[in-house]
C-alpha cells in the first residue's frame, strides 16, 4: 500500500507527464488487482451485498476485487477523489459523504469530482411500531403526533428522510431519535422506548416475523420481496421515500476507455442471478442502474437532503 | 437436553467439527495478532461462505468470534500489547506477573478462566435465553445512561494512588471520545477541519498506541538488562497456575463470568466494559488491593473471564430475536439473513436443529479452544527468550499493520503513534492508561442514550429515574460513587 500511496504523490507531481502513458494503459486494464473504497465498516448489509457483486465483477475483468473499509464516509470519499485516476481504485459513493457531509464541515470533494460507474441495488426501508402499540397504522401514527409528540428512531439522518417527508405532507412532527446502531433502533421500538422505526430488512425482518413489531409500510419506492402484501407510503397516498441507490464510482480524470470497461463488467455482475439472490436476501432490491440514471437519481436527492438538514436543525455552511 | 443431543447429533460429523476447529483456530490468531479484530476477518469470509451450507457457515464464523477472546491475552500478558481492546485491562497485571516469572500462570488461568466462562455462558444460552432476552427491551436511553454512569463511576476504583490523577485521564478519554460527528446533528467536532479526524478516533488506534507503541518506547530506552523478565519455568506444565494463584482465582472467574454475560446480552455493553467492570469489582473485593497493578492474579482472571462469558451474551439477543448486540453479532446476523434464514422464535420452532446445533458447537469449540490453548501457552512464553531487540521491530510492524487493517486509512496509523507518545509520557508521569480506553468507550454511549432520553422526553429530566430500572440503575450510581470516594483503609502504597 505504501509503494502505492508514493506512486500516487509521484503522479500527483508528475501531473501532465503521467497522462499519455495513462491512455496507453487502457488497453491492458485491468492487469492487476483492484482497490473497492467502501465508506463503511465491514459486515454491513451494503458492504456485504457490495462483496457479493465485487465477486461476479472480478471474474469479469480477471483479477481480484479488493475491499478497503474506511469506517469515516467523508475520509473514504476523499481518497475516492484523490486516488490516482487510472481505474484501479474506485469506490462506492454514499449519500451521506455526497450530499450531506459538504453542508456541515468543508470536504476536499465535490460532486463533479466523481464519475459514476452504474449502480447495483437500492436498499429497502420500512416503517413500523411496537405491535400492539397506540397505532396500527400510517394513519393512526399520524392521527397520534396530532395529539401527542411522537417519535422515530433510525441511525442515521438519511434513514429519515422519508419520516420528514410524511411529516410535512401530513402537517405533524416525527421527533428523530438516531441511534448507534441499526438493531438499536428496532430494538427501542420493540422495547416501547421511541414511538416508531424506520429501518432495512436484516435488522427488522425477524421482530416483524417473530411478531413483536408491526410493519406498517414500505419507506422506499418498493414493496419489501418478503412481504409483498405491504404497500408504500407512496401507494398510501403520501409522497414520501427513502431513497439510498448503491453504485461505484471512480475519479472524474479517469480515462473513457477504462471508465466504460469498469461499467460493462459491473452492469454485467449486477444482473447476475446469483448476486441478485444475495441482495436479496440482504434486503436490497437488486436493481442495474446505467451511470446516467445513478448520478441523476442521486443528485437527485439534493433539495430533499437540504429540507431534511433545516428540519432537524441541522447547521448549513 | 433432548433439544441439546439433536444439536450434537448435528455437529458431531467430521465436517461440521472440522468448520468448527477452522473457526476457533483462526479466531485464536486474530485473537493473538493485535490490531487484526474478527469484524473484518468475518467480513472476508462471509462472501466465501454464500455457497456453504448453512449451519457449518454460522458454526464457523461463531467460533472466529468467541475465539478471538482467547488469544487476545496472549500479547496482553507477554509484551504488554492488547491483542484485542476487550484485553486491554490484562495488560495491566498479566504483564507483570510476567516480569515475576509468571506469564506461563498468567496465561494457564486465563485459559481456564476462558474456558469455564465459555462453558458457562453457553449454558446459560441453552437454558436461560428467553426470560434473558427480555432483558435487552427494558433497557431504553435512560436506563442504558445510568448503567453506562455506574461503568464510569468504577474508575474511582481504579486509581492507585490519586483520585484526582484517575478523573484527569477519565477526562482525557472522555475528550477522546468526544472527537468525530455529534450524534444528533452529524456535525464533526474536534476534528481542527481535518477530515481524517472528522469520523472520530478508532478504538484499535488508540489502544494499540496507548498500550502497544507506548510499551516499545518503553523497552527502546531500556537496557536489555533493566527490564527483568523472569523466565517462565520451561516444564511440560509450566503453565499450570500454583495452588495459591488457583485459589485466589476462583471467585474472580465466577464473578467475572456472570458480570461478563449479563453485560454481553445488552446491546452496546459488550466485552471491553465488561472486562474493565471485572477489574474494578475485583480490586474493590479484594483483600490486597495493593497488589493491583503489580500483578495481582486477580486481575487476570477476573477480566478475562469476563470478556469471553460477554461474547457468550451477545449470542443472546441475536439467536433469540435476531438482534445483534453490536458489530460482530450485526455481521452474523447478515451471515444468516444471506442464507435466508432470519434468527429469532420462528427459527428456533421450525429450524431447532440449527439453533441446537449451533449451541452445540459452541460447547466443542470451547473444549477445542482450550485443547488448543494450553499447549501453546508453552510456545508462547518461549517469545520471552528472544532478544527484545530483534523481537521489538516484528512487534511495531504488526501492531501498525494490524491497525491499519482496521482503519483502512494512513492515518489511522499516525494516530496510534501519536498516542503512542502520549501514552509513553503519561505512563513516566504515572497515570493509569486504563482508564482512558474505559471513558473513551463509555462516554460517547452515554452522550447518545442522555440525547436520546431527552428527545424522547421533549427535555424533561425526570425520564432518568422514571422506570423502577432507572431509578435502581441511579441508586447503584450513588453507592458506587459512594463507596469508592470513601476513604480507604490506608494501604501500603509503593511510591
Amino acid at each position: 500500500m505504501s509503494r502505492r500511496r508514493l506512486l500516487l504523490g509521484a503522479a500527483a507531481a508528475g501531473g501532465a507527464l503521467a497522462l499519455p502513458r495513462l491512455a496507453a494503459a487502457a488497453d491492458a486494464f485491468p492487469n492487476r488487482e483492484i482497490t473497492v473504497i467502501m465508506p463503511t465498516a465491514p459486515g454491513g448489509g451494503a458492504d456485504v451485498s457490495l462483496r457479493g457483486v465485487l465477486a461476479p465483477m472480478g471474474r469479469i475483468l480477471g483479477v481480484p476485487m479488493v475491499v478497503r473499509n474506511i469506517a469515516n464516509p467523508t475520509l473514504a470519499t476523499a481518497q475516492i477523489a484523490s486516488a490516482r485516476p487510472d481505474g484501479y481504485t474506485i469506490g462506492l459513493l454514499g449519500m451521506t459523504a455526497l450530499l450531506l457531509m459538504p453542508r456541515l464541515m468543508s470536504v476536499p470533494y465535490k460532486t463533479e469530482d466523481f464519475a459514476f460507474l452504474g449502480g447495483f441495488a437500492e436498499v429497502l426501508y420500512g416503517l413500523g411500531m411496537k405491535a400492539g402499540g397506540p397505532a396500527s397504522s400510517v394513519e393512526e401514527l399520524i392521527a397520534l403526533a396530532k395529539t401527542r409528540r411522537v417519535t422515530c428512531s433510525s441511525n442515521v439522518i438519511v434513514n429519515q428522510l422519508a419520516m420528514i417527508q410524511l411529516g410535512n405532507r401530513a402537517g405533524v412532527k416525527f421527533h428523530w431519535v438516531p441511534t448507534n446502531a441499526q438493531a438499536e433502533a428496532v430494538a427501542q421500538v420493540a422495547g416501547g422506548h421511541v414511538d416508531a422505526v424506520v429501518q432495512s430488512p436484516p435488522e427488522m425482518t425477524p421482530l416483524i416475523r417473530s411478531g413483536q413489531i408491526r410493519f406498517l409500510a414500505s419507506a422506499c419506492n418498493n414493496r419489501w420481496p418478503s412481504f409483498p402484501e405491504v404497500k408504500t407510503l407512496r401507494e398510501m397516498g403520501y409522497e414520501a421515500a427513502n431513497f439510498v441507490p448503491l453504485g461505484l464510482a471512480c475519479p472524474t480524470a479517469t480515462s473513457e476507455a477504462i471508465r466504460e470497461k469498469l461499467s460493462a463488467a459491473l452492469a454485467q455482475a449486477a444482473t447476475d442471478p446469483e448476486t441478485q439472490t444475495t441482495i436479496t436476501n440482504l434486503g436490497g432490491w437488486p436493481r442495474p442502474m446505467t451511470p446516467e440514471q445513478i448520478r441523476t437519481d442521486m443528485l437527485g436527492q439534493e433539495p430533499m437532503i437540504t429540507a431534511a438538514l433545516e428540519e432537524a436543525g441541522m447547521r448549513r455552511r | 437436553m433432548e433439544n441439546l443431543l439433536l444439536g450434537f447429533g448435528q455437529v458431531l460429523t467430521p465436517a461440521k467439527l472440522l468448520w468448527c476447529f477452522l473457526g476457533v483456530f483462526l479466531g485464536t490468531v486474530i485473537g493473538i495478532l493485535p490490531g487484526l479484530g474478527p469484524l473484518a476477518t468475518m467480513a472476508i469470509l462471509l462472501p466465501m461462505t454464500f455457497k456453504m451450507e448453512v449451519s457449518s457457515a454460522i458454526i464457523m464464523l461463531c467460533g472466529i468470534y468467541y475465539g478471538v477472546a482467547y488469544g487476545g491475552t496472549a500479547t496482553s500478558v507477554l509484551m504488554r500489547i492488547p491483542g484485542e481492546a476487550s484485553s486491554v485491562v490484562t495488560c495491566l497485571d498479566g504483564y507483570m506477573m510476567a516480569r515475576r516469572g509468571r506469564a506461563g500462570a498468567a496465561l494457564g488461568i486465563a485459559a481456564i478462566g476462558s474456558f469455564f466462562a465459555g462453558t458457562v455462558g453457553t449454558l446459560a444460552i441453552s437454558y436461560l435465553s428467553p426470560p434473558l432476552a427480555r432483558l435487552v427491551f427494558a433497557f431504553g436511553p435512560a436506563e442504558y445512561t445510568m448503567l453506562m454512569l455506574a461503568g464510569l463511576c468504577a474508575v474511582t476504583y481504579f486509581s492507585g494512588t490519586s483520585i484526582l490523577r484517575a478523573l484527569l485521564m477519565a477526562g482525557l478519554g472522555l475528550a477522546l471520545g468526544c472527537i468525530g460527528p455529534d450524534p444528533m446533528t452529524a456535525e464533526p467536532r474536534l476534528s481542527f477541519g481535518l477530515v481524517d479526524l472528522s469520523g472520530g478516533i478508532d478504538i484499535v488506534s488508540l489502544a494499540i498506541g496507548l498500550f502497544g507503541v507506548s510499551e516499545l518506547l518503553f523497552m527502546a530506552r531500556r537496557r536489555a538488562e533493566e527490564l527483568q523478565i523472569i523466565a517462565p519455568p520451561a516444564r511440560l506444565l509450566g503453565f499450570l497456575p500454583s495452588r495459591q494463584e488457583a485459589r485466589r482465582s476462583a471467585g474472580p472467574v465466577a464473578r467475572g463470568t456472570v458480570l461478563g454475560f449479563l453485560i454481553g446480552v445488552l446491546p452496546g455493553g459488550g466485552a471491553v466494559f465488561a472486562s474493565f467492570l471485572s477489574y474494578a469489582l475485583e480490586r474493590k473485593l479484594s483483600k490486597r488491593p495493593e497488589e493491583f497493578g503489580t500483578g495481582a492474579v486477580e486481575g487476570v482472571a477476573g477480566p478475562e473471564s469476563a470478556n469471553n462469558a460477554g461474547t457468550a451474551g451477545a449470542f443472546v439477543p441475536l439467536l433469540c430475536m435476531g438482534l445483534p448486540a453490536n458489530a460482530i453479532t450485526a455481521v452474523l446476523l447478515n451471515a444468516f439473513m444471506v442464507h435466508g434464514v432470519s434468527p429469532g422464535p420462528a427459527m428456533i420452532e421450525r429450524q431447532p436443529e440449527l439453533f441446537w446445533g449451533i449451541i452445540a458447537s459452541m460447547y466443542l469449540g470451547n473444549l477445542m479452544l482450550l485443547v488448543l490453548n494450553l499447549p501453546l501457552i508453552g510456545l508462547l512464553v518461549r517469545v520471552l527468550e528472544i532478544p527484545r531487540a530483534w523481537l521489538s521491530p516484528v512487534i511495531l510492524l504488526l501492531c501498525l499493520v494490524g491497525v491499519y487493517s482496521s482503519t483502512g486509512d494512513a492515518s489511522g496509523v499516525a494516530l496510534c503513534v501519536a498516542f503512542g507518545f502520549l501514552g509513553y509520557f503519561l505512563r513516566r508521569r504515572g497515570y493509569d492508561l486504563g482508564i482512558v480506553i474505559l471513558a473513551f468507550v463509555l462516554g460517547p454511549i452515554i452522550e447518545r442514550s442522555v440525547r436520546q432520553a431527552l428527545t424522547i422526553a421533549d427535555g424533561d429530566p425526570a425520564i432518568f429515574v422514571q422506570s423502577p430500572l432507572a431509578l435502581g440503575l441511579a441508586v447503584l450510581v450513588a453507592v458506587i460513587l459512594a463507596a469508592g470516594l470513601w476513604p480507604r483503609r490506608p494501604a501500603v502504597v509503593p511510591a
